[in-house]
C-alpha cells in the first residue's frame, strides 16, 4: 500500500504527468475560447452590426443565416476535433501513465 | 395561391389517432418501467442505471433529456412569426454543449458518483457544500419543472382534449411512476425513445414540407421573403436591447453545463471515454434538431401563414404544419411525439431532484456521509413521490400564468449558481469551502432577486411602471458576480488541506484511477 502510494505521488510530481494536464487544458481552453468568441461575435453582430448580416450570399441566404447555421456546424466540428484528439492523443498517454502505477 | 385554407384551429381536432398513439406510448413506457424495476435496487442502479449505458445510448438520452416540447413548439413558432430572430434561441441552446464536453464531462465522470455536488464537495467540507449545492440544484429544477408542467398542461389539453387539470395529473403520475419504479434505467429508455420519435417526427415533417417546395430551400426562403418581406431573413425587429441578447446568451451557454439533470446523466456510462462520446452524439442530434425546427418554422410561415399561427397562440406552428402537410393522422402522430417529449424531460428533472434530496441532503448531510444502500434508495423513492405531488400542485397553482421566463431563470441559476462552483473546483487549486458556498449562494440568489426586479416580473406581472433592473435575464450580472465572489472569498482565507487534496485527486481527475 505504502509503495503504491509513493508511486502515485511520484507520478503526480513527474514532468510527463504535468505535461499531460497542461496539454489537456490548453486544448480544452482553446476550443472553449473559439466557441465562446464566435458565438459572442454573432450576438454582437445581430445587435450592433445588423446591416453587415443582411447581404445575400446565395439565393435568399443572408450572411446572418449562414453564420447561424455555421455556428451549429462549428459546434459539431469542434466537438469532433476534441473527440479525435482525446481518443488518439490523450487516451493513449493516459493508459501509458496508468500502467506505470502497476 | 391561398395557403390559408388549412385547419384554422386545432381545438377540437382530437382524433382517435392521437388518442390511440397516446395510449400506445403510455403502454410501452410503462412496460419499460416494469422491466427496469426489477433491475433497480441499489443506489448505483437507481441513480445511474448501474453505469451500464453506452456512450451512444447516453448521447441519445442526453438529447432526449434536453430537447423540450418548449424548444420544439416554441422555437418553431417563434421562427414562423419572427423569422431570423427565432433562430437566436436555438443557437444559444446548442452552443453550451461543446463547453460541457471541453470543461465538464470527463472530470465530472471521474470525480463524482451520482450528482454534480459530489465533484464540488470532493476536496472541500461535505456538509456546507452539499447544503449550498442542493439549494442551487433544487432552485434550477423547480423553476424548470414549473415551466414544463404548465406548458405540458396547456399543450395536452389542446392536443388530446383533456381538461388542463387532468393533463397535469396525468403527466405528474406518469413521470413519478417511471422514476419511482424504474429509476435511471427507465428514465434513460423513455428519453431514448423520445429522442428517436422527436428526431424521426421532425425529419418526416421537414421532408413533407420540402416536398411542397420541390425540395428546394431556395424556393422556401424566396417565398417566405416574398410573403413577409426581407425582414424575416435578417436579425432585427425583436432585439430592442442588445444587452438582453448578450445576457440570455451567457445564461444559455454556461447554463447548459450547470443543469443538474444533464450532469447526472454522465454517471450512467462506464468511464470518461464513453462520457466524451455521449456529448459528441448529443451535440450532433441536438444541432440537427435545431436545423429542422428552423425549416419547420419557415415552412409553417409560408404554408400555414402567420395569421393562422397567431390565431392559435403562436406555439402551434409545428402542429398546424403537420396537419397541413400530412393530415389528421400525421397531426396525431406529432401530438403524441410532443407528449413523449414532455414526459422524458420532466422524468429527468424528477430523478435529478430526488437524487439531490436523497444523496446530497439525506445521506451526506443528515446521515453525515454514512452510506446506507437500502435507506438511501427508500428516501430517493419517497423524494420522487414528493416531487411528483409538488409538481402537480405547482402546475395547478400556475395555471394560466405566463411562466415562459422560468426557463430563462433556470438557465441563469444553472449558469451562475452551479457552473462557476463546478468549474472552479475542477480547475482552480486555491478554491475553498467558503468560496464555493459564497459563489453558489451569490449566483442563485442574485439570479432570483434580479429577475424579480426585471421587466419580466416587476413590470409585466407586478404591474409597476418601470423595472428596477433593466435586463430580462440576470446572467450578465449574476454569472461574473458568482465567479468573482468565489475567487475573492477563497483568496481571503486559504485552505491548505483542500489544496493538498487537489493535488492528490489529480490521478483520479485525469487518469480515472479510483473513479466509481
Amino acid at each position: 500500500m505504502s509503495i503504491h502510494k509513493t508511486k502515485a505521488e511520484q507520478l503526480i510530481a513527474s514532468a510527463e504527468f504535468k505535461q499531460l494536464v497542461r496539454h489537456r487544458w490548453s486544448v480544452c481552453i482553446l476550443l472553449t475560447v473559439i466557441m465562446f468568441c464566435t458565438y459572442m461575435s454573432f450576438l454582437y453582430a445581430i445587435a450592433y452590426q445588423k446591416e453587415s448580416m443582411a447581404p445575400y450570399v446565395t439565393g435568399k441566404f443572408t450572411i446572418g443565416l449562414l453564420y447561424a447555421v455555421g455556428l451549429i456546424i462549428l459546434a459539431w466540428v469542434l466537438t469532433g476535433i476534441y473527440v479525435y484528439w482525446a481518443n488518439n492523443s490523450y487516451n493513449p498517454e493516459v493508459e501509458r501513465l496508468k500502467n506505470k502505477l502497476k | 395561391m391561398n395557403f390559408l385554407q388549412t385547419t384554422t384551429s386545432l381545438q377540437g381536432t382530437v382524433s382517435w389517432i392521437s388518442i390511440s398513439m397516446f395510449l400506445l406510448l403510455v403502454c410501452i413506457t410503462l412496460g419499460i418501467t416494469y422491466w427496469a424495476a426489477r433491475r433497480t435496487k441499489t443506489t448505483s442502479e437507481f441513480y445511474a442505471a448501474g453505469r451500464s449505458i453506452s456512450g451512444f445510448q447516453n448521447g441519445m438520452a442526453l438529447a432526449g433529456d434536453y430537447m423540450s416540447a418548449a424548444s420544439f413548439l416554441g422555437i418553431a413558432g417563434m421562427v414562423a412569426l419572427k423569422g431570423f430572430d427565432g433562430l437566436i434561441y436555438s443557437i444559444g441552446f446548442l452552443v453550451g454543449w461543446p463547453l460541457v464536453m471541453f470543461l465538464i464531462a470527463e472530470p465530472l465522470r471521474n470525480l463524482g458518483k451520482f450528482t454534480f455536488s459530489d465533484v464540488v464537495a470532493f476536496r472541500l467540507s461535505q456538509r456546507p457544500i452539499r447544503i449550498a449545492a442542493s439549494f442551487g440544484s433544487l432552485s434550477t429544477i423547480i423553476f424548470y419543472l414549473i415551466a414544463q408542467m404548465v406548458g405540458a398542461g396547456e399543450l395536452i389539453s389542446i392536443l388530446f382534449g383533456f381538461p388542463y387539470e387532468w393533463a397535469i395529473v396525468i403527466v405528474g403520475i406518469m413521470m413519478s411512476a417511471y422514476v419511482l419504479f424504474g429509476g435511471m434505467l427507465a428514465t434513460t429508455w423513455v428519453q431514448i425513445i423520445k429522442a428517436f420519435l422527436l428526431l424521426g417526427g421532425a425529419t418526416l415533417l421537414v421532408f413533407l414540407t420540402l416536398q411542397q417546395f420541390n425540395f428546394s430551400l431556395y424556393s422556401l426562403f424566396e417565398q417566405a421573403s416574398a410573403l413577409y418581406g426581407e425582414g424575416v431573413l435578417n436579425p432585427g425587429q425583436d432585439i430592442t436591447n442588445p444587452w438582453d441578447t448578450m445576457s440570455l446568451g451567457i445564461a444559455l451557454m454556461f447554463g447548459t453545463a450547470g443543469l443538474p439533470h444533464i450532469l447526472m446523466r454522465f454517471y450512467t456510462v462506464p468511464d470518461a471515454r464513453e462520457a466524451r462520446k455521449s456529448v459528441f452524439v448529443a451535440t450532433g442530434f441536438i444541432g440537427y434538431f435545431y436545423i429542422l425546427t428552423f425549416i419547420i418554422g419557415f415552412g409553417a410561415m409560408v404554408l400555414v401563414g402567420q395569421d393562422t399561427i397567431k390565431a392559435n397562440g403562436g406555439n402551434m406552428a409545428a402542429l398546424l404544419l403537420a396537419s397541413y402537410t400530412g393530415g389528421q393522422a400525421f397531426l396525431g402522430f406529432i401530438a403524441a411525439v410532443a407528449f413523449a417529449t414532455i414526459l422524458a424531460v420532466v422524468a429527468g428533472l424528477t430523478l435529478s431532484g430526488a437524487s439531490t434530496i436523497s444523496h446530497d441532503i439525506y445521506t451526506s448531510v443528515l446521515q453525515k456521509g454514512k452510506s446506507n444502500e437500502v435507506g438511501e434508495v427508500k428516501v430517493a423513492r419517497m423524494a420522487t413521490l414528493a416531487i411528483g405531488i409538488i409538481s402537480i400542485l405547482l402546475g395547478l397553482l400556475f395555471k394560466g400564468q405566463n411562466v415562459a421566463f422560468m426557463v430563462g431563470l433556470a438557465f441563469s441559476i444553472a449558469a451562475s449558481g452551479n457552473f462557476p462552483a463546478l468549474i472552479l473546483s475542477i480547475l482552480w487549486k486555491p478554491f475553498t469551502t467558503r468560496g464555493a458556498v459564497a459563489s453558489i449562494v451569490t449566483g442563485t440568489t442574485l439570479s432570483i432577486g434580479l429577475i424579480a426586479l426585471s421587466p419580466t416580473i416587476w413590470v409585466n406581472i407586478l404591474g409597476h411602471e418601470e423595472a428596477l433592473f433593466p435586463l430580462k435575464n440576470p446572467a450578465l450580472i449574476s454569472f461574473p458576480a458568482a465567479v468573482i465572489v468565489g475567487i475573492v472569498v477563497s483568496l481571503m482565507k486559504p485552505d491548505k488541506a483542500a489544496q493538498q487534496k487537489f493535488e492528490d485527486e489529480k490521478l483520479r481527475t485525469y487518469l480515472g484511477v479510483g473513479s466509481e
